[in-house]
């Protein structure tokens, strides 16, 4: 059977991929991973949820940081809620306050960031042409993780002698002109120039109007994978609690829960509430037309 | 590693080969083909930075190793003396990143090796003290390489924070390599030791029983040997650090 699947656009690919929906039980993997706090165990569940539900395209773990972050937030939008309810701290009053941000407005705002195309990639020639490298946007949402292995990442397309050798990439790398060095270098100067002056957040604070809080897009701070702990961070207990609710209350079977998304379980509480609400309503409408009620 | 990898190996290995750098050797006195640097070996001289901040010595090893690797043309690469491994560093650094460093020109510092005279007495000397005769001489790329690699494994187990041992060791392994030979005076005659001969554990404990006012005039040497040396990394007073951060980009 076809799986159900939605679909985004990635800027960074000029071309719109489907997603397959998060389960349940790789959401609870997932809060497990991110209360534990590893932020490099945390990346490698995130590569692996996309490879898996974006499995139509194989080269999905070469995709950009920022086509990552999109399918990412695409997914937390779909399958979990399209909301994300935060508590800012006042920069200037350090006071704390609440606020909701609209995931679609942050992906609108990353799909249409109008960035110049070197940004996206840019092509570098060698030795009159024998060598050609085509260097794009980093793949991997964190760069401090991996110090000079960030280096390959860039990497898009590598032609020698006019054949395409990109797929020997890994074992071909270290054997390249070190020249190639200096040119990354620009290319990720470029890009950062760039992307300093996006922001994922901008609330304003309602305690200092000219105050705001705010989340970079700084793929060399920790400030996307924070992003992202931010948007898929649960209470891990809780997930436990609705786990029991949902087998218990609502005799939902465990195969059910593992196999749908959490904005699913959503409805089906959802739906349980409005059953008791009326319940409730029938219950008291029913005293009130007794007249031996005393 | 399949036929299809290897194949683009070599390509790549002729590439490197074809883009090429003539450098001039002074102690040659000649240039001498070179492969540029590839991004493997410049990783490496970045990663030597981390590996010992306080001696250099993972540099100087690395570099060494390049200087066999990349040369096209044949070279003896342990006869060398440290000039020339400035000469060859300088040159790969600037036809391979870039040809300013820190607002130096480095092609002008490479016409200014090409053109600096090597004066033999710079690279020997003898130092005759109490009946001891010292003879003395520029270290080889070889020689240099041996007792750094003596050096890192001995300092290895030595803590970071024991800067004092660190100093002190690298202090007797750094004169080790500027002793060519010893020669006592003994009731038979004269007994001659040649340092190339013994092991780097010999050569330390030698060294270490000289007298202080021999390990004077060895330091007086080396000291002059140094600001010789440092002509061929100084461009108008303006001196370029060759390590590590020398092939940053």
């Amino acid at each position: 059977m076809r799986q159900f699947v939605y679909t985004v656009y990635l800027p960074g690919q000029k071309k719109t991929v489907q997603i397959k929906e998060l389960q349940f039980s790789r959401y609870k993997h997932l809060v497990k991973s991110i209360t534990n706090d590893n932020d490099n165990v945390i990346i490698d569940f995130f590569d692996s949820l996309l490879a898996d539900l974006c499995s139509v395209d194989n080269d999905v773990k070469t995709y950009s940081f920022l086509d990552k972050l999109i399918i990412l937030l695409t997914i937390r939008l779909v399958c979990i809620s399209p909301e994300l309810e935060l508590t800012g701290t006042c920069p200037e009053t350090k006071n704390n306050f609440n606020f909701t941000v609209k995931l679609t407005d942050i992906i609108d705002k990353l799909q249409t960031l109008q960035l110049p195309d070197e940004v996206y990639g840019t092509t570098k020639t060698f030795n009159n042409g024998d060598l050609v490298i085509e260097l794009g946007m980093p793949s991997i949402l964190q760069m401090s993780t991996v110090e000079l292995g960030m280096l390959n990442t860039v990497f898009k397309k590598i032609i020698l002698n006019g054949t395409d050798v990109t797929k020997t990439r890994e074992q071909i790398i270290d054997h390249l002109p070190a020249v190639v060095l200096r040119d990354i270098k620009n290319y990720l100067t470029t890009f950062n120039e760039y992307m300093s002056g996006i922001k994922l957040l901008d609330i304003r604070s309602p305690f200092a109007s000219n105050k705001t809080v705010e989340m970079p897009l700084n793929l060399f701070s920790n400030s996307i994978i924070d992003f992202l702990k931010i948007c898929f961070r649960r209470n891990l207990l809780s997930l436990y609690e609705l786990e029991y609710f949902l087998i218990n209350r609502l005799n939902l079977s465990y195969e059910l829960i593992r196999e749908v998304t959490p904005a699913e379980l959503n409805i089906y509480i959802n739906l349980f509430k409005e059953e008791k609400r009326e319940e409730e309503k029938a219950r008291k409408s029913s005293k009130t037309l007794n007249p031996l009620q005393p | 590693m399949s036929e299809n990898v290897t194949d683009i190996l070599k390509q790549l290995e002729k590439l490197n080969e074809a883009s090429g750098v003539n450098v001039y050797i002074p102690s040659l006195k000649k240039a001498v083909r070179f492969k540029n640097l590839n991004l493997k070996q410049q990783k490496d001289l970045l990663k030597s930075s981390i590996d010992d901040t306080l001696t250099r010595l993972s540099f100087t090893t690395k570099f060494f190793s390049i200087i066999k690797e990349n040369a096209i043309d044949y070279i003896d690469a342990s006869k060398l003396l440290i000039i020339d491994r400035l000469s060859i560093a300088i040159a790969l650094r600037s036809a391979g990143l870039s040809s300013v460093y820190n607002s130096i020109n480095l092609n002008d510092l490479i016409t200014q090796i090409q053109s600096t005279a090597i004066d033999s007495t710079i690279l020997k000397s003898t130092t005759d003290t109490q009946g001891l005769t010292v003879n003395l001489e520029a270290p080889t790329l070889g020689t240099d390489n041996d007792i750094n690699l003596a050096t890192i494994a001995k300092l290895k187990n030595v803590s970071d924070r024991d800067v004092k041992t660190q100093i002190g060791e690298l202090f007797v392994h750094e004169i080790v390599k500027f002793i060519h030979s010893v020669t006592f005076k003994t009731d038979d005659g004269e007994q001659n030791v040649v340092f190339a001969n013994l092991s780097t554990d010999n050569k330390i404990a030698i060294t270490e029983k000289l007298p202080s006012t021999a390990t004077n005039k060895i330091l007086d040497f080396i000291k002059t040997y140094r600001v010789f040396e440092n002509k061929f990394s100084t461009l108008n007073d303006v001196s370029v650090e060759v390590d590590s951060s020398f092939f940053s980009v």
